[in-house]
């Protein structure tokens, strides 16, 4: 009953988070096809069409990560029950006991991993893509640009779909 | 005893050697006659000082098996007659004529000769038969050999030899019974390497007398005497019948006593030394005012259309000159200087002398290459490395820049450009627009240079042949001999009756069509006009333009990206009119016809660009947050362990 009516009672912030959420999701999944379907499938240079969908698509990406990095980062903070055997750690080398307190475990260490490692990754990701766009970088770095924005892709997308995956499952326990 | 085993071995032994040493002794014969072919001046020995040229004149015998015959200006007139020096002979003493002949200029008639990227082909022009069409000996798509067009090498020569520095198509033996007596008395026109090796300042490309006035009267053997600054040529071998003998004092004498001048030559005063020797005042680097003769480009319908206005290339202005870059030995088989010319030349500078040869070094090269000539190593800041994949550095660098229409061009080669008489008109023909950006073979956009053929034809498997001038200057110009033409040598307003009338005339060569501005008119069975737009035999011909190389500050996307990719962008949606006589079918074409490009997208990628400021400033900003928040974390989770390893609690 009390589940029922802490539902009914799901914030407009909570709803707003999981429609950024989702506007995340939906803009990975147009960015990964258009940047990957060429490149990895075809062998070629992202173009025509496909590289205005993905520049299309990639601020409003941007924009939707910056939201939920800033509504999520909360409860992504690492807490002390993330970690019991770094305060065991801790404990022992300090020599300091806690006097018989039992922090409360989380279960959501590896979630927490990926959503920092998402919103780090997103840096290099989108610096690398925009900085290319203002005449600082000769060739060379602009060609350095692009594979950093290639490489970082590679590793970013598994990572935010992971990410996604984990969020999927624990809403759904 | 021996046995035959033995005598067979020892045998089989004998033959062998005698093999051997029947294959060295040629070989070494080969080598000797190699040796012995090096002229002196075939090979230099290493000494970039230039070598006096004091030698004697020597021409050609009437028999051209004979020895050629030194010049002598104090001859007996009445016994010999005074001959125009042969450039064959007198530099070929030393230089062997016949490696120069396959250089670059003299080979377009060997058709083992190696065509490379398509060049600027020849134009002829007869507004009164509406008649604009490329020709070229070499097999580049597009053009017509001039044989196609009923031209023989000796009409070719006389139209167009004016801007060539002689040999080719001018010094073939004619197999034509009824072209050998006109080339005897014509000559053959030899290589002219004064053309470009004289320093002599009197040299005389383009004067009332000069070497392109020779030519046009027929006078092929002295056009190189006679622009040589040398000596004076009068007469013309063109109006001379076919009985008259050149070489006979005689004939020479009866000729100059009728109405026609026969070609006879005066050597200047005190040009000969007491030994009878000349002296020329010969370069080896060419200077760029000789090449300028025959490749110089206008650019009309701006306000800098007058020479003073306009800058010259930046690498002349930079101090180079044409041949630092386009370089060659004795076999003046000179680079050509595009992209990718290393595939198909033999030429150890042919991948060097190329803009990327030059600003970034090849990688072929074991040594660092780039920089060559002080070339700087250009930076491209900001500029995505796609856009190397996808143009030649000359779509940004090479040209006048680009406008909303490509600007109406001349060329020396086509209009005749510092040749006496030319007609100044803009209009005049033919009609050639630049710059249009268009893909080439290599799958990359360039700058070119645009001409619409124009021609008479008939219509055989499906591919169009051009009818022979003569026929065509007979039939249609009585079908257009009450038409006025303009006076600028534009074309003639042609209507449908006109082409109607024409190709009716033209109907016993054939099935005749008429090709004009991309299209294909011929008339079907029931006599009515049937235009084909866009017929894929009236195709422009489109040459690149390599050079008015603009610097850096000047390249395309130097103010923004917009310079190319804006909505109305003359790179992408420059208007280029398709060029034809027949005035109710001039139609409009955008650049980004002839790039291979989906018109919709190449409008949708350009306006996407007006949003572009804000995508950089979008992104910039969500960086901005994504790092402030990654940044509040990280304090707060060293706050944390500062906490923790302090030993406080919560």
């Amino acid at each position: 009953m009390s589940v029922k009516i802490s539902k009914s009672k799901a914030s407009f912030v909570d709803i707003l988070r999981m429609l950024v959420y989702l506007a995340v999701l939906l803009c990975l999944v147009v960015l990964a096809v258009t940047g990957f379907y060429p490149v990895l499938v075809r062998g070629e240079h992202i173009s025509g069409y496909l590289v205005m969908v993905h520049a299309t698509f990639a601020p409003v990406f941007a924009v939707c990560l910056a939201v939920m990095a800033v509504m999520w980062a909360r409860n992504g903070r690492f807490s002390p029950g993330d970690w019991p055997w770094f305060d065991r750690l801790v404990q022992r080398a300090t020599l300091v006991q806690n006097a018989g307190e039992e922090r409360p475990r989380s279960s959501g260490l590896w979630r927490k991993i990926f959503f920092w490692l998402t919103i780090f990754l997103a840096l290099p990701l989108g610096l690398s893509m925009v900085l290319s766009m203002f005449p600082l970088f000769g060739t060379h770095g602009q060609e350095f640009l692009l594979s950093m924005h290639r490489s970082t892709a590679l590793v970013f997308a598994p990572i935010a779909f992971i990410h996604a995956v984990q969020v999927l499952v624990a809403g759904a326990k | 005893m021996y046995s035959d085993r033995r005598i067979g071995r020892t045998l089989s032994k004998r033959l062998t050697l005698a093999g051997f040493l029947c294959v060295l002794v040629s070989c070494l014969a080969a080598g000797a006659t190699d040796t012995g072919q090096k002229l002196l001046g075939d090979e230099s020995d290493g000494s970039r000082a230039l070598p006096i040229h004091r030698i004697e004149l020597l021409a050609a015998s009437a028999d051209e098996s004979k020895d050629p015959q030194t010049v002598d200006p104090n001859i007996d007139p009445q016994a010999e007659v005074l001959l125009p020096f042969s450039t064959r002979h007198t530099c070929g003493r030393c230089h062997s004529y016949e490696i120069i002949q396959k250089g670059w200029h003299f080979n377009s008639i060997d058709p083992n000769a190696d065509a490379g990227r398509p060049g600027q082909p020849w134009l002829y022009v007869d507004a009164k038969t509406g008649t604009q069409i490329p020709l070229s000996y070499r097999a580049w798509a597009g053009t017509f050999k001039p044989a196609q067009f009923g031209l023989t090498d000796r009409e070719f020569t006389k139209v167009f030899g004016r801007q060539t520095p002689g040999g080719g198509a001018g010094e073939r033996q004619t197999q034509d019974p009824d072209q050998v007596m006109r080339q005897y008395i014509s000559g053959k026109l030899d290589i002219n390497c004064l053309s470009c090796h004289n320093g002599d300042p009197r040299q005389d490309q383009g004067g009332p007398a000069g070497y392109a006035v020779q030519i046009s009267r027929g006078n092929f053997r002295w056009a190189a005497a006679a622009s040589s600054g040398l000596a004076l040529v009068k007469g013309s071998a063109e109006d001379m019948d076919e009985a008259y003998d050149p070489f006979d004092p005689f004939a020479v004498e009866t000729a100059a006593s009728g109405r026609k001048t026969p070609p006879t030559i005066t050597y200047q005063e005190n040009v000969f030394d007491r030994e009878k020797f000349v002296f020329f005042d010969i370069l080896r680097q060419v200077p760029s005012n000789r090449c300028y003769f025959c490749h110089s480009n206008l650019y009309m319908g701006t306000e800098t259309t007058e020479k003073w206005a306009c800058d010259e290339d930046i690498h002349l202005k930079a101090g180079l000159t044409c041949v630092d870059c386009h370089r060659h030995g004795i076999d003046h088989n000179i680079t050509r200087g595009y992209a990718g010319e290393q595939e198909s030349s033999t030429h150890e500078l042919a991948a060097s002398s190329s803009c990327e040869g030059c600003h970034l070094g090849g990688d072929a090269s074991s040594d660092p290459s780039a920089g060559r000539l002080g070339a700087p190593v250009p930076e491209h800041r900001g500029l995505p490395p796609v856009h190397f994949e996808k143009l030649t550095c000359t779509a940004c660098h090479s040209g006048p820049w680009p406008t909303a229409k490509p600007y109406a061009t001349k060329t020396s080669m086509a209009h005749r450009l510092g040749t006496p008489n030319v007609n100044k008109s803009p209009e005049m023909l033919p009609h050639i627009a630049a710059p249009v950006f268009a893909k080439q073979a290599d799958g990359k956009i360039a700058p070119h240079k645009l001409v619409w053929p124009a021609f008479w034809g008939i219509l055989r498997d499906r591919k169009v042949e051009p009818l022979a001038l003569a026929t065509v200057t007979k039939v249609i110009g009585e079908v257009l001999s009450k038409e006025k033409f303009p006076f600028s040598g534009d074309w003639p307003d042609l209507t449908a009756d006109h082409i109607v009338k024409g190709l009716t005339a033209l109907a016993s060569e054939g099935k005749a069509v008429y090709v004009a501005g991309g299209s294909l008119y011929s008339l079907d069975d029931s006599g009515k006009l049937r235009p084909e737009k866009d017929h894929p035999a009236a195709k422009p011909y489109l040459w690149a333009i390599g050079h008015e190389v603009r610097p850096a500050a000047q390249a395309l996307g130097i103010r923004y990206c917009t310079d190319c990719h804006g909505t109305d962008a003359p790179f992408f949606f420059g208007d280029i009119m398709t060029d034809t006589p027949v005035a109710q079918d001039r139609q409009v074409k955008k650049m980004v016809d002839f790039q291979d490009i989906n018109p919709s997208y190449a409008w949708a990628f350009a306006f996407s660009f007006v949003f572009r400021p804000w995508m950089k400033m979008v992104v910039l900003g969500s960086s901005a947050v994504l790092a402030l928040v990654l940044l509040l974390y990280v304090l707060k989770a060293l706050t944390c362990a500062v906490k923790v390893l302090a030993g406080e609690k919560d």
